[in-house]
């Protein structure tokens, strides 16, 4: 009989974080604070210092998901319109918007709408539908990508105007100036909450690694929504503390890990804990992704975060082709990596339209085959767990076969 | 009509015309894909711009890119693994939406030998610095011109391109407003297929030939004896396959304005002033006709309403080009801005090269009978 895997504890705090998030999202007319919806790459820390409770539709979505609610709510917008070949997130929210219909108790009405262009172009168009049905503002935020060239002088500025001018839109709406000082201290915690993040991440460098990609994709929601509060700083200092232990004790997240995969895009979230279990009857560990990367180092500087800003999101935030591959070959030498697997996500024309060009490229440096699976983010009727199932049977029959070669 | 035979020829096979034009013409040809390439500098850096929208039909690009592409895309990458771009000296892909920002990355690494080229145009308009951005991107991109084909873009020289797409686009509005007065002059296959082939050829030799096709209208006298066409309004990016126009005119509808790329939005605007030919290239970005790809809704709206009540149009057709996320979002509230104008709408979802056509042709008579039925 199989070693059963040891939980990592911290994780049940989510929980309670997650639902004290959303608890004060509904309150926050009462204490004070505006909300805005906003997208995963925008910067949280301004709108923190600015009494700004940053609100995230695609995290909403996640729950949505995760929940297996997708159907219920897909109807609903399916009803008004729109069609099931745009990105699930959006399908889910609209129809969670229409209806009232949420796992967390609903999302009130924002005070406005940001999103930048360089997430993706869909965000900009889910955002501008939920502008017209609010009746509120949208701030877009206009990113030129360079891809390989190097970044232009004015597409910099063009970037740093926008953020000057979104400093003025927000103290508009909050019809307060912003505190500088306050701003650098919710950069201060954000830095540091990043830092335990990157550090929880690189643990699973260690052999047997100490948690797989599941596990970040779970514990993931407070860096991205609450990064600059004491909650995120806390939870995940936590969480580095028990990986450290976990590193001591040599206690893996796959018992009798035998591969060590990289993943690419986003997870199948309703399935996390049947693909979760699946790899691990492999022995197979989801080492890394580059999903979760972002939040490991956003290096804002306090004296000259506009600036840094835009960097961040001319460069830093700027995930072309060659740049991918770029990335999930450093990761292959870090996290002694000897597999990968790439969803081509239905939901993420972004970034799936290039995931058969970078696992060629990828096969290509390292002489390992890739698998490519075919599902969505959020929609089960884009796939099928059999052909997942029996794609990985074959994939690992090739791997196993590379192994016992070497 | 002679003139507009010479188009046939055009669009019957777009690809063997420009190849017998580049072995009879020794000019460069680059490959644009829509919409909204300044294509004036590429004209003045004395390179043929060429819209690659036609080609082979084949499965080829299944491997390299996944099925939930949009057609132009996949279309695009088709042509050029099955070898049928060979003739191109290079493509020019504008960052619109995802897929396209993904397109040029594929090429960019496949196809690494030719000269590419992503053009940024703004999606945000409103920000003060919206133009000098947009100034300076076009400078960028005449200069990776003139540094990659070592050619010299002059003001003068972009002006006298601007003079010559500036006719173009007076000659094609000319006779869409004829179209408009006197709903017999000519139907819509013919119409949208002089705008189609003016982004397949040189624009001098089209501008002879919608010289050519003005003077004939302007001489011929209307017919009388034939059924009133209901006038309509087309939404969307294109209209491809271009039999679709076929099928609307059989239908007896005549597409009287539009907001497409590959339509109105490609002619309805000049470019104006003497001074800086890059300022006024960028200035007119902002007068063009609205783009799913840079603002909302409300605009694209304002706009279809606006031009509905001014041609007294009886109704709406919407070409959603399969996968097209920009015009999958506006679509509902375009059609609930409708509904509540009382004005009847319909949805074609179509795919380039598409053959699942019966479907479309059939919807079509079905729009047009509801529109000739009286209240």
């Amino acid at each position: 009989m199989k070693e059963a895997a040891v939980p990592i504890q911290s994780l049940s705090l989510l929980k309670g974080i997650n639902s004290q998030y959303y608890e004060e999202v509904r309150h926050a007319q009462e204490l004070g604070k505006k909300i805005a919806f906003v997208n995963v790459f925008s910067p949280a820390e301004l709108f923190y210092a600015m009494d700004i409770i940053p609100v995230y539709p695609e995290n909403h979505s996640v729950f949505l998901q995760a929940k297996k609610m997708t159907g219920e709510v897909t109807r609903i917008s399916e009803a008004e319109g729109y069609s099931p070949n745009i990105c699930s997130y959006a399908l889910c929210d609209l129809g969670s918007t229409f209806s009232g219909i949420s796992p967390v108790g609903g999302l009130p009405k924002p005070d406005f709408l940001y999103t930048s262009s360089c997430q993706c172009g869909t965000l900009t168009k889910w955002f501008d539908v939920l502008s017209r049905y609010y009746q509120i503002p949208l701030f877009l935020l206009d990113v030129p990508f360079s891809g390989r060239r190097k970044s232009d002088p004015f597409a910099h500025d063009y970037v740093k105007k926008q953020l000057e001018e979104l400093v003025v839109f927000l103290e508009g709406i909050t019809g307060k100036g912003l505190d500088q000082d306050r701003l650098k201290e919710v950069l201060r915690v954000s830095e540091e909450t990043c830092g335990y993040w990157k550090g929880v991440l690189h643990s699973a460098a260690k052999i047997p690694s100490p948690l797989t990609v599941f596990d970040q994709f779970i514990a993931m929601a407070p860096i991205v929504s609450q990064r600059g509060s004491s909650v995120a700083l806390d939870f995940y200092k936590i969480l580095k503390s028990e990986m450290d232990e976990r590193i001591r004790s040599k206690i893996g997240a796959v018992p009798g890990e035998r591969y060590r995969l990289y993943w690419d895009n986003l997870p199948i979230w309703r399935e996390l804990k049947w693909l979760s279990d699946l790899l691990a009857s492999f022995g197979a560990c989801l080492t890394t992704t580059i999903y979760t990367l972002p939040w490991t180092s956003l290096d804002v500087d306090p004296e000259n975060p506009l600036e840094s800003w835009t960097t961040q999101y001319l460069v830093y935030f700027d995930w072309h082709l060659e740049r991918r591959v770029k990335l999930i070959l450093d990761l292959k030498e870090k996290f002694f990596l000897n597999g990968f697997i790439y969803h081509s996500n239905r939901s993420c024309k972004m970034l799936s339209l290039t995931v058969r060009e970078i696992k060629k490229a990828v096969t290509e440096a390292t002489g390992i085959p890739g698998l490519v699976i075919d599902a969505d983010h959020g929609d089960p009727r884009f796939y099928s767990l059999d052909q997942i199932r029996h794609q990985l049977e074959i994939y690992f029959d090739i791997l196993s076969h590379l192994k016992s070669e070497a | 009509m002679e003139a507009i035979e010479k188009i046939q020829e055009v669009l019957e096979d777009p690809f063997r015309f420009i190849r017998d034009w580049k072995s009879q013409n020794g000019q460069r040809i680059i490959g644009i894909f829509l919409p909204d390439v300044p294509e004036e500098l590429i004209d003045a850096s004395g390179i043929l711009p060429f819209a690659v929208l036609d080609g082979k039909k084949s499965s080829s690009p299944a491997g390299i890119i996944p099925s939930f592409a949009c057609s132009l895309i996949t279309n695009t990458l088709d042509q050029a693994y099955l070898g049928e771009l060979e003739f191109l000296d290079g493509m020019v892909i504008p960052h619109l939406c995802d897929s396209s920002r993904a397109l040029f990355h594929i090429w960019e690494r496949n196809f690494s030998k030719k000269f590419s080229d992503l053009i940024r145009l703004p999606k945000k308009l409103s920000s003060l610095g919206t133009k000098s951005y947009l100034i300076e991107e076009l400078r960028r991109f005449k200069e990776t011109l003139e540094r990659s084909f070592g050619v010299n873009i002059s003001n003068e020289k972009l002006w006298k391109s601007i003079g010559i797409y500036n006719e173009n686009r007076r000659y094609l509005k000319t006779i869409q407003g004829l179209r408009t007065q006197n709903l017999h002059f000519m139907n819509n296959y013919d119409f949208y297929s002089l705008v189609k082939s003016s982004m397949l050829m040189p624009k001098k030799e089209h501008n002879e030939i919608l010289k050519k096709v003005l003077a004939n209208m302007e001489t011929s006298l209307p017919h009388h004896d034939l059924q009133m066409p209901v006038k309509v309004f087309l939404s969307g990016i294109l209209a491809e396959p271009i039999e679709i126009y076929q099928w609307m005119d059989e239908a007896g509808i005549l597409v009287v304005d539009d907001d497409l790329a590959v339509g109105s939005r490609y002619f309805s605007y000049e470019i104006k002033g003497d001074g800086d030919a890059l300022s006024a290239l960028a200035e007119s970005y902002f007068e063009r006709i609205p783009n799913a790809t840079v603002q909302g809704t409300v605009d694209r709206m304002g706009y279809i309403l606006r031009h509905a009540r001014e041609y007294d149009l009886k109704g709406v057709i919407f070409i959603q080009l399969k996968f097209c996320e920009p015009l999958i979002y506006d679509y509902p509230d375009l059609k609930k801005g409708l509904d509540r104008e009382g004005i009847p709408n319909l949805l074609l979802e179509t795919e380039l090269q598409s053959l699942a056509v019966g479907q479309i042709k059939t919807r079509v008579q079905a729009f047009a009978e509801i529109l000739r039925s009286p209240g």
